[in-house]
């Protein structure tokens, strides 16, 4: 395909916008399942643009896409920032992140876009004819999200009775449980579910009905909560002589007692209603765990009883950086994007003028 | 039930990995370190990807794929990068097996040396600008 070999030659061949879908490895000493694995999924963007200009806007944007996602699909809220010198990409000239909160008060980072400057274009020698038929060295960018944030998902909305998956991206977004007592039950019950089905599938609902009689519906309920169902439908012979049926919300555990008419458009509103309120709650707990730390004992203290994300100021040196991280395991998150902790102060550990807060915390 | 979850106020380490196991996402393999995505767990990140994916074409972007196999020499172009990834790098070294002359199954055949190693991809940048340039 010209669009790859020997591609970039002219102003013309660019911008080059490519994004693979891939594995890679990574030796890992200590893994962990999903959070760092030896091997993991991830898609990787690789983009080459003629100015500086549009490779650090294209850099941004990338990290926009990506902080809409996991806040939209996965109903997670996340911080958007860059990393400080030490924690940026191997030969990026500046790494924006996104970072999030999870349910135990720690950090995880939950994409990256990198800003490469021209280094790897010097570094490969890759140079592009422009306008003013001049040879220059290309612009890039590259960003990358990856089965990690699987991980990240578990983290921040389960419970102690399993996983609790956002509508939007959860496999299965309905489960409809029949009870009954003998065949001229199941028959009735059968009729109506599979009608239930079928109009949830015609609205683009994945739903299924579980008539399976190999286990009984109380096992049925507590295998649809661990794997986090959203919604579980419940069909008895007694609900449905009242044109009735029982749903049941995994998000906030809680029943009704629907008629059945209409139920597949109450479903649909049921899914979006579900989706809002995990990432209101998700954002309710991270809002509250971003706290502003004035001295270094507040930090220590802030780290240790509260954890979460700590707004403190700090002098700007990597070896100062480098100190917090081993006396406190907690390590700069990103410089927030937006005017988040926009303020003078001093530094907490070594007094030193700082121009803005920055945002640490303990991290996966 | 087997399928109990640890608390979260218990043990958060564990939880999670109750959830992740019992939840039926993902378990772990013969291979330190690899998991097994079970279709529960992969049918979750297809739908995570294919959201991705639909907005990176939205944005103009296109998917192409580039080999899994890094030349070594590709990775030590940019300095800082091979710097950052050295210490986690698994290397090719030989192409071929062959019938252990002891009788107990196979060893890697010496004279089967590559030329130059492989890296396997730890991340694509060097496979890519290489492509890029010519």
């Amino acid at each position: 395909m010209e669009y790859i070999q020997g591609l970039i030659q002219s102003y013309r061949d660019l911008p080059l916008l490519v994004n693979q879908w891939a594995n890679v490895v990574r030796w890992e000493m200590r893994t962990r399942l999903f959070l760092r694995t030896a091997e993991f999924l991830w898609q990787e963007g690789h983009t080459a643009h003629a100015t500086q200009e549009e490779a650090e806007i294209e850099a941004k944007k990338m990290l926009d896409v990506y902080a809409e996602f996991v806040e939209e699909f996965m109903a997670v809220p996340v911080i958007k920032g860059v990393k400080s010198e030490s924690e940026r990409f191997a030969g990026a000239v500046d790494t924006y992140c996104i970072e999030a909160l999870m349910q135990d008060g720690k950090a995880l980072q939950a994409g990256t876009s990198h800003f490469l400057g021209q280094n790897f274009a010097k570094a490969f020698d890759v140079k592009f004819l422009t306008k003013e038929n001049q040879q220059e060295y290309v612009w890039a960018t590259s960003w990358g999200v990856s089965t990690r944030l699987v991980g990240a998902l578990v983290m921040a909305h389960s419970d102690d009775e399993g996983l609790i998956l956002p509508p939007k991206i959860a496999p299965l977004q309905v489960a409809i449980v029949p009870i009954y007592k003998g065949e001229e039950q199941k028959a009735l019950i059968d009729a109506k579910a599979n009608e239930i089905l079928a109009n949830l599938k015609n609205m683009g609902i994945r739903a299924k009905y579980d008539d399976s009689d190999n286990n009984r519906p109380g096992w049925k309920f507590a295998e649809y909560e661990l794997k986090g169902v959203p919604v579980r439908v419940t069909l008895g012979a007694r609900d449905l002589a009242n044109n009735q049926i029982e749903v049941a919300r995994r998000d906030t555990k809680t029943k009704e007692t629907i008629s059945t008419d209409g139920i597949s458009q109450y479903i649909d509103g049921l899914l979006l209603d579900i989706q809002n309120n995990m990432f209101k709650k998700a954002k309710t707990y991270r809002d509250e765990h971003i706290t502003k730390a004035n001295s270094w004992d507040e930090f220590v203290q802030l780290l240790d009883e509260k954890g979460g994300f700590i707004l403190a100021h700090w002098d700007g040196t990597a070896e100062t950086e480098n100190d917090i991280k081993e006396k406190t395991k907690a390590t700069i998150r990103c410089i927030p994007i937006d005017d988040m902790g926009l303020e003078e102060g001093v530094c907490i550990l070594t007094g030193k003028p700082s121009k803005r807060r920055v945002l640490f915390a303990r991290a996966y | 039930m087997s399928k109990e979850i640890t608390s979260r106020q218990q043990d958060y380490a564990q939880w999670y990995n109750d959830l992740v196991l019992k939840g039926g996402l993902a378990d772990y393999s013969a291979v330190r370190g690899c998991m097994v995505i079970k279709p529960y767990g992969f049918a979750l990140w297809e739908n995570m990807r294919d959201a991705l994916d639909k907005m990176f074409k939205d944005t103009g972007h296109v998917n192409a794929y580039f080999p899994l196999f890094i030349p070594k020499s590709f990775l030590s172009k940019e300095a800082a990068h091979v710097e950052g990834f050295a210490k986690e790098c698994a290397v090719v070294t030989h192409y071929r097996l062959k019938n252990d002359p002891d009788g107990k199954g196979v060893i890697v055949d010496p004279e089967a040396k590559l030329e130059e190693e492989l890296i396997v991809r730890p991340t694509s940048e060097t496979i890519i600008w290489n492509t890029y340039k010519d």
